[in-house]
């Protein structure tokens, strides 16, 4: 019998992406539950888990730092699957020290955005190219029509040398670009100032991802704005499809090490 | 002319109560007794132009804020107070107070922690805050600051 990859997606107060986020791993082919920050259950039940986006904590003192210190957290950070972290949940796991990852330190931010057109808060449709390979994304696919919606989504790190590491190792995973795939590190096509034009950023086993923008709100043709109104998957599903068959690899070589 | 605003909540800071309550979750922060936040602002000008900056609403919410000139001493002799600031984020502000008429030529703003130990070094504690909690080197800075005597 097949496994069908089981995920929770965590509910903080003031995750207001949750259910979008269910939506596009249900139909990505994923059980998809959600589970609150303070809920006592063994996470060891789920192949992967999802962080939403949204305002956890309401922002307080900076986006998604208290999110970071709950003990949910750590228990994510010891299970070692998969992570999907979108806008807000991109901004916990930058302030939890899991992305990049290399020290378990915070090593990175995601600073407010510098935009010359408007301060704070800002939302729009993007392009990103993905450049790098991990459990999300296939570096060469296919340029990827995606919003944005975020006020702090400059990635940006005060650590030397860590920008040319993440290249090398493989984990930068997204960069904004045109809609032909071309990079351009410039507003508009780079939305918010992030350095080089960096959307997405992964661990370096690739398991954990940080990314702003929203694939569960590109996930049905009929949320992209050129898209026809159908109920077709959409370009953000690649994201929740890669997801899936990563997990699914995980459980068929788990089988197969307990078979021997 | 330097101006200093702190400008703080009359309503109940529900930041400051969730850093507090985060902070005292986190070992090595059991000597920590209370916390406050103010917003800071410093404006640059040909002269003393607090008066007006505490009638610009975006600076200033009269219905829930109030404007101070320095910092309170608290009466706290374990009270130490923490400044923590954006890297690059004042052009915006003083363009913005520009152009409500406030004739300022350079600005500053940040969150500025009080943080009262009830055990221990304040100081020392408000170090630790800001490295575990309060503050992102990699887009903030911080300093720590004197209260008046």
């Amino acid at each position: 019998m097949s496994h069908v990859p089981r995920i929770a997606v965590i509910l903080f107060p003031g995750t207001n992406d949750h259910e979008n986020s269910q939506l596009a791993a249900q139909a990505a082919g994923m059980r998809a539950d959600i589970v609150r920050w303070n809920d006592a259950r063994d996470l060891a039940a789920y192949d992967g888990f999802l962080l939403p986006g949204g305002w956890s904590y309401e922002d307080r003192i900076r986006a998604g730092v208290i999110a970071a210190k709950t003990e949910i957290m750590a228990r994510i950070r010891a299970q070692g699957k998969a992570v999907l972290g979108v806008c807000n949940g991109a901004q916990i796991l930058v302030e939890s020290g899991m992305i990049p990852g290399l020290s378990g330190k915070v090593e990175m931010a995601l600073a407010p955005n510098r935009n010359p057109r408007i301060g704070g808060y800002y939302c729009t449709w993007t392009h990103m190219l993905p450049v790098g390979t991990c459990a999300f994304a296939t570096k060469g696919e296919a340029v990827i029509r995606i919003p944005v919606a975020h006020g702090e989504g400059r990635f940006v790190t005060r650590e030397p040398g860590l920008i040319e590491r993440l290249w090398r190792d493989n984990q930068v995973v997204f960069q904004y670009c045109t809609a032909a795939g071309e990079v351009v590190d410039a507003f508009p096509v780079n939305p918010n100032g992030s350095t080089q034009a960096i959307a997405g950023i992964c661990n370096r086993e690739g398991n954990v991802l940080a990314m702003m923008p929203h694939p569960e709100r590109a996930s049905w043709m009929r949320q992209v704005p050129e898209g026809v109104k159908s109920g077709d998957a959409g370009p953000g599903r690649t994201v929740f499809a890669h997801m899936k068959a990563f997990m699914e690899r995980g459980a068929r070589e788990t089988r197969a090490e307990a078979a021997r | 002319m330097r101006t200093e605003l702190f400008v703080r909540l009359l309503i109940p800071d529900a930041t400051a109560i969730t850093a507090l309550r985060t902070l005292k979750a986190m070992p090595g922060f059991e000597g920590l007794g209370a916390l406050s936040r103010y917003d800071y602002y410093a404006l640059e000008s040909g002269g003393d132009v607090f008066a007006q900056a505490a009638q610009c609403d975006i600076l200033v919410n009269a219905n829930k804020h109030k404007a101070l000139r320095a910092l309170p001493g608290d009466g706290a002799a374990r009270a130490a107070h923490l400044l923590v600031r954006d890297l690059g984020d004042d052009d915006a502000l003083m363009r913005r107070l520009a152009g409500l008429g406030l004739p300022v030529t350079h600005a500053q703003r940040g969150v500025l922690w009080t943080l009262v130990a009830r055990s221990g070094d304040a100081q020392a504690l408000a170090r630790k805050a800001a490295d575990e909690l309060l503050h992102n080197q990699h887009y903030q800075e911080y300093e720590l600051r004197e209260a008046r005597r």
